[in-house]
């Protein structure tokens, strides 16, 4: 019978920056068997711990098509706190623990046909990557995907590297942006917060008179900006069960034990963190 | 369902020996019937300690750590401890926060303790100060919380109602001691309906309905009410400490060079880190909002996920509270709204 | 000394002339003294001015929700006087922020430290290992609820040690250990700063018997350093002519 409080073993095999304070780690498992046995699906996170210093929750920021190839997973993550500052430390070859897979998923199988838009910021780009690559690898099952990404500045945009493989991708559209001011002068994306962006975007694609009721979106990014991009989604009269958004809340345990993250009846670790608009809408203004 | 329980009659000096024997076999006997405090004789602490270690660990080479339990042997566990002298509402609160632990993934550490012990409760004469079980225990649930209940017959012997055959596997041949007697099922009815029906000292005889009481709460979320009903919190733990159903828990990493271990620690949502993010943002920043969650969890939250409200009636987070705080009080305050819902 | 009819009319003439919006006090729910946060002149009449509640007013203070209500009248006794005047020494209040009522001392208080002293006597006369036992006993019990703190005014700190991770100063966990180092970093923090109030005695839900720590505390540092008073707090008063025999 298992301890439920037991991590995999993992092992470091690359680290990298992305931004300033912004890092990401790929792991891989220790022991051949645990790998046998993982598995998980696009959306769900995980509780990386180091022994010693505590635990955090993050996504599972690689897809799990990457899983099946390759069998490593990712995380990306700001250094805040304790813990943050002590994954941020570690090297190649390091020991941490991951407590994975938990929450909800992503219902990607029930999006095939449609075109997806993805519009997210900052270090919330994370669990929509995972999602990316996931469709990305089986791109003849899905239409048209548009990234919408912003971040504070040039240098705090995460995944550099993809985006650039994003942009010369057929069948995507990436589009950058960077707040008002954020712009170095070599830069050759938007200049405007994201939601404002996508909202340009989508009248261009109406404009263009082409059928919102074909795309699928998926937003991210904290809870302020999430209700803003809500409101500009209904502007345009978008289903809201066809709007997807991973919610974050403080957690520890992540698989409804330890009574924390719930936003009012909803335990964002069990029921989440994946949701539909038309979910959040139903939920108590407790996040 | 309905459970044959059966009837039973045992000298106080036997008990004893009984007791006395199971000790010698290494065997815990654990007697609550003293004057433990009232914080003690909630037994959620012998299933769920206030601190409990999850996992040790030894990093023994850089990349290479020993990670220990592991998993829990396969094996059902056999009974190795007794607790004698619960109350009827706190043997009824490890039914109701069970479930927590129980499902979903099944957290061992409770439940390998509540498969291996076995909890005779002691019938109260009488409610005490504060105490409103009747408003919330089903009638039916007094006979059969625990797996033994006990009530005084007279000076020198109890007599016993046993739910389940656990007590018999038990005491084994020392079960022979318990000298059957169905017509004392009579004694245990008059006795529960006394203590059911018993004055409530609390005087306050109102408990909302509750899917009245979520309307309210739902209705009022942002409004000023919880704060004003909460000003006298001071945002301690001791409500939630105190409570045999709350549960919830923190999980934090101690270590001591290359050694350590993770430890599961109670928690409190009446305290303001509870909810705090990384990125400096509090869902919660007010006691009142702190308050209403507390009300909603347990009246209404926790009765959708597990059919079954956290609370038992046992009055101690009114009996406890440093600065008077009382929810029944709260709950009268509000009756005329709630029952208009 | 003024009369209860009195004292009342004084709140109400405050409230009409709306120089308060609030007025903390204590009043006699079903025989229970608990705090009680007027609002409305209506509610002057549950005021009750015997004053023997066990807890501290003056721990109402450090609250958010109590600070948006400054300026704030509050019934007080020479427990809340002697709190107040220490956080206005300590800089966590203004002297107009606070409007005080003065009512009676109740006799309890003096009872209780009678009864203390004799314990504290007891516990001196202990060998170091006997009372090691005895503080062992009952830490034990401690399950770090943090009652005493929440409802001592002198603890004010908005992250306190205890919760702090980086780094972690107290291990948190309700073990002998955790118990230990949290209960004598906070009788170390109210060294000369207590004012045996007894309202975290009052609090603690395992019936620990805090008063014997912080009162054993302040003796030694009287003795020590000299005894505390608002114009020269022994922690947040410095002089050059402060004993420094103890720096190596």
């Amino acid at each position: 019978m298992e301890n439920i409080y037991r991590p995999y073993v993992m092992e470091v095999i690359k680290r990298k920056e992305e931004a300033p304070m912004v890092v990401t780690l790929r792991l891989k498992f220790k022991e051949k068997k645990d790998e046998e046995r993982f598995s998980f699906q696009t959306g769900q996170f995980a509780e990386y711990g180091l022994l010693g210093e505590g635990e955090c929750t993050f996504c599972l920021a690689s897809s799990p098509t990457q899983f099946a190839r390759d069998k490593y997973i990712e995380c990306t993550f700001r250094i805040v706190g304790k813990v943050t500052s002590a994954l941020g430390r570690l090297d190649v070859g390091e020991t941490i623990g991951v407590r994975a897979p938990y929450g909800a998923h992503f219902p990607i199988e029930s999006w095939k046909g449609k075109k997806i838009i993805f519009a997210t910021g900052g270090i919330a780009l994370p669990p929509i990557r995972s999602v990316i690559w996931n469709l990305l690898d089986r791109k003849n099952e899905f239409g048209q995907i548009s990234i919408i990404y912003g971040a504070k500045t040039v240098a705090d945009l995460v995944y550099k590297d993809e985006i650039k493989q994003w942009e010369d991708m057929s069948g995507v559209t990436m589009i950058s942006t960077v707040d008002p001011g954020g712009e170095t002068p070599g830069w050759q994306g938007k200049i405007g917060y994201f939601p404002t962006i996508m909202k340009e975007h989508l009248a261009k694609i109406v404009a263009d008179g082409g059928n919102i009721d074909d795309i699928i979106f998926v937003i991210c990014g904290p809870p302020v900006v999430i209700k803003i991009t809500l409101d500009i989604l209904d502007s345009f009269k978008v289903n809201n069960d066809a709007i997807f958004t991973t919610l974050e809340n403080r957690m520890k345990c992540g698989f409804g034990k330890c009574g924390r993250c719930n936003v009012g009846e909803v335990y964002v670790c069990k029921d989440g963190p994946v949701f539909t608009a038309t979910q959040i809408k139903q939920m108590l203004p407790d996040f | 369902m309905t459970i044959t329980a059966s009837f039973y009659k045992i000298t106080k000096s036997s008990l004893a020996t009984l007791f006395a024997e199971q000790k010698q076999k290494g065997n815990t006997i654990i007697d609550l019937s003293g004057n433990g405090s009232d914080l003690s004789k909630s037994c959620k602490a012998l299933f769920f300690p206030a601190t409990e270690k999850v996992l040790e660990y030894k990093i023994v080479d850089k990349g290479v750590a020993e990670v220990k339990p592991d998993n829990f042997n396969d094996e059902t566990k056999a009974v190795n401890r007794f607790i004698f002298g619960a109350n009827i509402c706190d043997a009824y609160a490890l039914k109701v926060v069970g479930p927590v632990f129980g499902e979903g993934p099944v957290d061992r550490f409770f439940i390998n303790k509540r498969e291996a012990t076995i909890v005779a409760a002691i019938l109260c004469d009488n409610k005490k100060n504060a105490c409103f079980c009747d408003q919330i225990i089903p009638r039916s649930d007094y006979s059969n919380a625990a797996d033994l209940v006990f009530t005084e017959f007279d000076e020198n012997s109890w007599a016993v109602r046993s739910n389940n055959n656990r007590s018999i596997d038990f005491f084994g041949n020392g079960f022979l001691h318990f000298i059957e007697d169905n017509t004392l099922k009579e004694l245990f009815d008059k006795k529960e309906e006394k203590l059911f029906n018993s004055e409530n000292p609390e005087e306050i005889n109102y408990f909302p309905k509750l899917e009245a009481l979520k309307k309210f709460i739902e209705k009022n979320f942002n409004s000023e009410i919880f704060n004003d009903a909460s000003m006298n919190c001071i945002g301690c733990a001791t409500c939630t400490y105190s409570c045999p159903t709350c549960h919830c828990f923190d999980i934090v990493d101690e270590k001591k060079y290359y050694n350590g271990e993770r430890r599961k620690n109670w928690d409190s949502c009446a305290f303001s880190l509870f909810t705090l993010h990384a990125s400096g943002h509090n869902p919660r920043e007010y006691q009142g909002q702190r308050w209403r969650q507390r009300l909603l969890h347990k009246f209404s939250i926790y009765k959708d996920r597990f059919d079954k409200i956290a609370c038992v009636g046992c009055g101690r987070c009114i009996r406890l509270c440093p600065a008077g705080v009382n929810m029944l009080e709260m709950f009268e305050k509000w009756k005329i709204s709630i029952d208009h819902m | 000394m003024k009369t209860i009819e009195q004292q009342k009319a004084e709140i109400v003439h405050l409230f009409e002339q709306k120089k308060i919006s609030m007025v903390v006090a204590f009043e006699n729910y079903r025989g229970i003294v608990r705090p009680v946060f007027v609002k409305d002149i209506k509610d002057v009449e549950k005021i009750s001015f015997d004053m023997s509640g066990k807890q501290n007013l003056a721990t109402y203070l450090k609250r958010a929700e109590i600070k948006k209500q400054f300026p704030l009248a509050m019934v007080v006794r020479p427990t809340e006087k002697s709190s107040i005047a220490l956080l206005i020494k300590e800089n966590q209040l203004k002297v107009e922020d606070v409007l005080l009522i003065e009512s009676m001392v109740s006799q309890d208080q003096i009872e209780w430290k009678k009864a203390q002293d004799i314990e504290i006597d007891r516990l001196w006369k202990m060998s170091f290992s006997e009372r090691m036992d005895f503080w062992k006993k009952n830490f034990q019990n401690c399950i770090r609820c943090y009652a005493c703190r929440q409802s001592c005014p002198h603890c004010y700190c908005q992250y306190c040690k205890a919760d702090k991770n980086q780094p972690t100063w107290v291990e948190r966990s309700a073990h002998l250990q955790g118990n230990f180092s949290w209960n004598f970093l906070r009788a170390f923090h109210q060294a000369g700063r207590c004012i045996e109030c007894g309202a975290c005695e009052n609090a603690c839900p395992a019936n620990i018997p805090l008063m014997l720590l912080n009162r054993m505390q302040n003796k030694i540092t009287a003795e020590s350093f000299g005894e505390s008073d608002p114009k020269k707090y022994l922690l947040s008063d410095w002089s050059k002519d402060d004993d420094n025999s103890f720096f190596l």
